[in-house]
C-alpha cells in the first residue's frame, strides 16, 4: 500500500518548515550539521504528518532525548510535545498476568524438554524471536509493543519511510534540477514555475524577514 | 490496519441508530474484502447481516421480534441439542415467528442464495434449540455479537422479545455491555437470571457495547470490530448449519475455515482492546468452548453445527486446550498481519514462513531509514542560490494566482494543534508550490502513485488526493511541461 498524496504533502511542508525554522544556513553549519538537522525535521515531519500512532510518540521521545532537539521539538510540535514525551516511556511493558506467564513458561519448558533434536518448530520459534527483537530496536517505540502491535506499526512505519524517502528524493531532483536550469540560461525567460523552485530553495536558509522576525520573537535555536 | 477499517465502519455505526443505513451496514463488511478463503462466506455474511439488520430496517416490532427470535433460536441451534433444560417463554414465541422470517428476509437482496438458507435453518432448528446455560455464557463471554444491530433493538423497546426476555434495565445492560467490552466474563456467570433473559441481556449487552453514543471511542471501535465478528463467525455459523448432517470430516474443513474468521475477528478485537484483556476474554471464550466441545462429542450426534460462531473451535484431532487455542487464534492473527507486510514489502511474494519473512521485513526498514540518512546528506550537499528578488516577485505571484493549499487534506488521527503552525502564511504559498509541482511531476511518473490500495485494510485511512492537487496547480500543461523539461536535463 502506498501513502496517500495528502499525506506527501503534509510531510513535505512539515520539513520544509522544519528545515527554516532549524535556521542552519549553508555558510555558518557544517555538513553533519546540516545532515542532521534535515534528517530531525525530516523525522518530525514524518511523524507529525502521520499524526498519533506508537511508532510516532515513540519516534518523538527518542528524539526529544538529545538535548540539542528539545528546543526544535517543543518549536515545531508546541504543546503536543510535552504530551508524548510523558506517555512513552521505552520501558514500558505490557502488563501481563503473572499466572498466565508462569503458566505458558511452565508449557514452553515442558515443549522444550520433550524435544531432544532441534525441532523445526522450536528452531523457528527462536529465529522469530530474534528476529522480533531486532524489529523492535528498528522500529520506534517498538520496545514496548507485543507481536501484534509490532506488525501493524512495522506496516505503518514502513510505509511512511517509504514516503518520506519518496519526497526527499522529488525534492533532491527539483532541487538539482532548478540548480542545473539556473546555470543553463541565466536571463530571466525561464518560465514562471522555476521561480517558484528557486523560491522555495532560497526559503531554505530561513533569510527572509518574515520568518527572521518570527524566529527573532521565539528563543533562538541552536542545531 | 484492521483497526482503521473499523474506524471507517464505525463512522457508519453512528447512524445505524436511524435505522436508515442497515444496508450500508452489511457492504463494508463486504467491501472489506478480507482474504476469505470460502467465497460462500460471503452470502452467509450478507444473509447474516441482513437478517440481523432486518429489525433495525423495519421498525416494526413484530418483524423485529421474528427476526430476532430467527437469530436467538438460530443460535440457540448451536447448542447442545441434547441439553434442552428449559422450555421457557423464550420457545413458545419463537414457534409461531419462524414462517414469518422468510418474507423478512426475503426483503433484504443481498446474499443472494444465502438468503433462503438461514430462514429454513431457523424453521428446522427452534425446537431443538436451546435456552442453553452454557449457550448463554458463550454468549455473554463473547463482545463479537451484532452490535449494530443494537439501533434497531434499541429502537424497538417495545419488542416483544425483549419485553419477554429481559427483566433487566437498559442501563445495567450496557453496564454489561462496558463490562464485556472490557473482557469482564461476569454475565454468563450470572446463574441467578433466567437463560433467556440472560440471552437477552447478553444480546443487549453486545450490542451496547457497538453503541455510540454508550461507548468510548475505543468501544465503537471494539463494537465494529465486533460487528465484523459477529457477522462472521455468523456466517460461519450459518454455513455450518446448512449441512446438518456433516460428517466429521467436513468438520476440520469447517472448523478450519471458521478459524480464519475468528482469529481475524479476535485478532482485530484484540487490536482494540488490551491485550491482556482479550486473552483473558479468549482463554474463558476457548475454555467454555473447549468444554462444550467435549460435552457435545459425549452426546455424539453427528449433525452437530459447529459452536465456533464466538468462539475460536478447536479443530479435529488438536488439542483443546484453552492454551493452544489461545495460542492458535495468536498465530493466525500474525500470519494475517505477515501477509499485508508481504504486500508491502516489494518482492515478498514467494517467500513463505514468519523468520524469513521477518528478515525481508528488518532488511527492508534498514534499507529505507539508510536511506533517508543518505538523502539527507545529499539534500545538505545541495548548495542552492538565493535569489531574494525572484522569492518576493514569486510571493506576489502566488498570492495572486492560486490559494495556499488547504491544510485540512491529509488525514490524521488526532493531534491537528501542532499542525497549526503548517499554516504560517509565509510557508504556505512556497510549500504549495513544491507540492504542486511535486504533484504534477508525479503525475506522468507514477500515476498509480498515491491511490489508496482498494482492498488493504489502510486504504480507508490513506485518501487520495492527485486529481485535487493538480488542480491547484499552476496550470496542469505548464507544470508537466517544466518538469519533464528539468528531469529530461538530468
Amino acid at each position: 500500500m502506498q501513502a496517500t498524496k495528502s499525506f506527501e504533502q503534509a510531510f513535505l511542508k512539515q520539513m520544509l518548515l522544519g528545515i527554516q525554522l532549524s535556521a542552519v544556513s549553508h555558510t555558518t553549519g557544517s555538513l553533519q550539521e546540516r545532515k542532521s538537522a534535515i534528517k530531525l525535521s525530516a523525522d518530525v515531519a514524518m511523524a507529525v504528518a502521520r499524526g498519533s500512532k506508537k511508532w510516532t510518540r515513540g519516534l518523538i521521545a527518542s528524539l526529544s532525548k538529545e538535548e540539542q532537539n528539545r528546543s526544535f521539538l517543543q518549536f515545531v510540535l508546541g504543546k503536543e510535545f510535552e504530551r508524548p514525551a510523558k506517555i512513552c516511556h521505552s520501558s514500558w511493558k505490557i502488563p501481563r498476568s503473572k499466572n498466565i506467564v508462569r503458566r505458558s513458561l511452565r508449557f514452553l519448558s515442558k515443549r522444550q524438554s520433550n524435544i531432544r533434536a532441534p525441532n523445526s518448530s522450536v528452531l523457528a520459534g527462536t529465529l522469530v524471536e530474534k528476529r522480533t527483537q531486532v524489529l523492535k530496536r528498528l522500529v520506534p517505540g517498538g520496545e514496548s509493543m507485543d507481536a501484534f502491535s509490532l506488525l501493524d506499526e512495522t506496516l505503518d512505519y514502513a510505509t511512511c519511510l517509504q514516503a518520506q524517502v519518496d519526497v526527499m528524493q522529488k525534492l533532491m531532483t527539483t532541487l538539482e534540477a532548478s540548480k542545473h536550469s539556473r546555470r543553463a540560461d541565466s536571463d530571466a525567460q525561464c518560465p514562471k514555475e522555476k521561480f517558484h523552485l528557486l523560491a522555495m530553495v532560497g526559503s531554505w536558509y530561513s533569510t527572509r524577514k518574515g520568518l527572521r522576525k518570527r524566529l527573532s520573537k521565539r528563543p533562538k535555536l541552536t542545531l | 490496519m484492521e483497526k482503521e477499517r473499523f474506524l471507517s465502519v464505525d463512522c457508519k455505526s453512528p447512524d445505524m441508530n436511524s435505522g436508515a443505513v442497515a444496508d450500508q451496514v452489511p457492504r463494508p463488511f463486504l467491501d472489506l474484502g478480507w482474504e476469505q478463503p470460502v467465497h460462500h462466506d460471503a452470502q452467509f455474511e450478507s444473509a447474516i447481516s441482513s437478517l440481523v439488520s432486518s429489525p433495525s430496517s423495519n421498525p416494526s416490532a413484530g418483524n423485529g421480534s421474528v427476526v430476532v427470535r430467527a437469530l436467538i433460536g438460530r443460535f440457540g441451534s448451536i447448542c447442545d441439542s441434547g441439553e434442552i433444560s428449559q422450555t421457557s417463554c423464550y420457545s413458545t414465541p419463537l414457534d409461531s415467528p419462524p414462517k414469518l422470517t422468510l418474507p423478512v428476509l426475503g426483503h433484504q437482496q443481498q446474499g443472494g442464495g444465502g438468503l433462503p438458507m438461514p430462514g429454513t435453518m431457523a424453521d428446522g432448528q427452534f425446537t431443538p434449540f436451546a435456552a442453553n446455560p452454557g449457550f448463554t455464557e458463550r454468549a455473554a463471554r463473547s463482545s463479537c455479537f451484532g452490535a449494530w444491530s443494537y439501533g434497531g433493538l434499541g429502537d424497538q423497546s417495545g419488542l416483544p422479545v425483549a419485553r419477554n426476555l429481559s427483566r433487566v434495565p437498559s442501563s445495567h445492560l450496557l453496564k454489561s455491555a462496558g463490562a464485556l467490552q472490557m473482557g469482564v466474563p461476569d454475565n454468563g456467570k450470572d446463574a441467578s437470571k433466567s437463560n433467556p433473559e440472560r440471552m437477552e441481556m447478553e444480546m443487549r449487552s453486545k450490542l451496547g457495547g457497538g453503541m455510540p453514543p454508550s461507548s468510548t471511542s475505543g468501544r465503537t471501535m471494539v463494537g465494529g470490530s465486533a460487528n465484523n465478528v459477529s457477522k462472521r463467525k455468523a456466517a460461519s455459523k450459518g454455513r455450518g448449519k446448512e449441512s446438518p448432517l456433516s460428517s466429521s470430516n467436513l468438520y476440520s474443513p469447517t472448523a478450519a475455515e471458521d478459524e480464519h474468521p475468528d482469529a481475524k475477528i479476535c485478532k482485530s478485537a484484540k487490536t482494540n482492546g488490551a491485550d491482556k484483556d482479550s486473552v483473558v476474554k479468549q482463554e474463558t471464550e476457548q475454555n467454555i468452548g473447549a468444554s462444550q466441545k467435549k460435552g457435545k462429542e459425549n452426546n455424539a450426534k453427528p449433525p452437530e453445527p459447529p459452536k465456533d460462531y464466538i468462539h475460536v473451535r478447536a479443530r479435529r484431532g488438536q488439542a483443546t486446550d484453552s492454551h493452544s487455542l489461545a495460542e492458535r487464534v495468536r498465530r493466525e492473527k500474525i500470519s494475517k498481519r505477515m501477509k499485508f507486510l508481504q504486500d508491502l514489502v516489494p518482492g515478498c511474494n514467494k517467500i513463505t514462513g514468519k523468520a524469513m519473512m521477518l528478515d525481508e521485513i528488518i532488511n527492508y526498514v534498514q534499507s529505507l531509514q539508510r536511506q533517508v540518512e543518505f538523502l539527507s546528506m545529499k539534500l545538505a550537499t545541495i548548495n542552492p542560490q538565493v535569489d531574494f528578488d525572484l522569492e518576493t516577485l514569486l510571493q506576489e505571484n502566488m498570492h495572486q494566482e492560486h490559494e495556499p493549499l488547504p491544510q485540512q487534506v491529509y488525514p490524521l488521527e488526532g493531534t491537528s494543534t501542532a499542525f497549526s503552525y503548517a499554516q504560517q502564511p509565509q510557508g504556505s504559498p512556497l510549500q504549495s508550490a513544491i507540492t504542486n509541482g511535486l504533484g504534477v511531476s508525479q503525475q506522468p511518473l507514477c500515476p498509480t502513485d498515491g491511490l489508496a490500495d482498494a482492498t488493504s485494510q489502510l486504504g480507508n485511512f490513506w485518501e487520495s488526493d492527485l486529481r485535487y492537487v493538480v488542480q491547484l496547480g499552476f496550470g496542469q500543461s505548464q507544470g508537466a511541461e517544466f518538469f519533464s523539461q528539468s528531469l529530461h536535463a538530468d
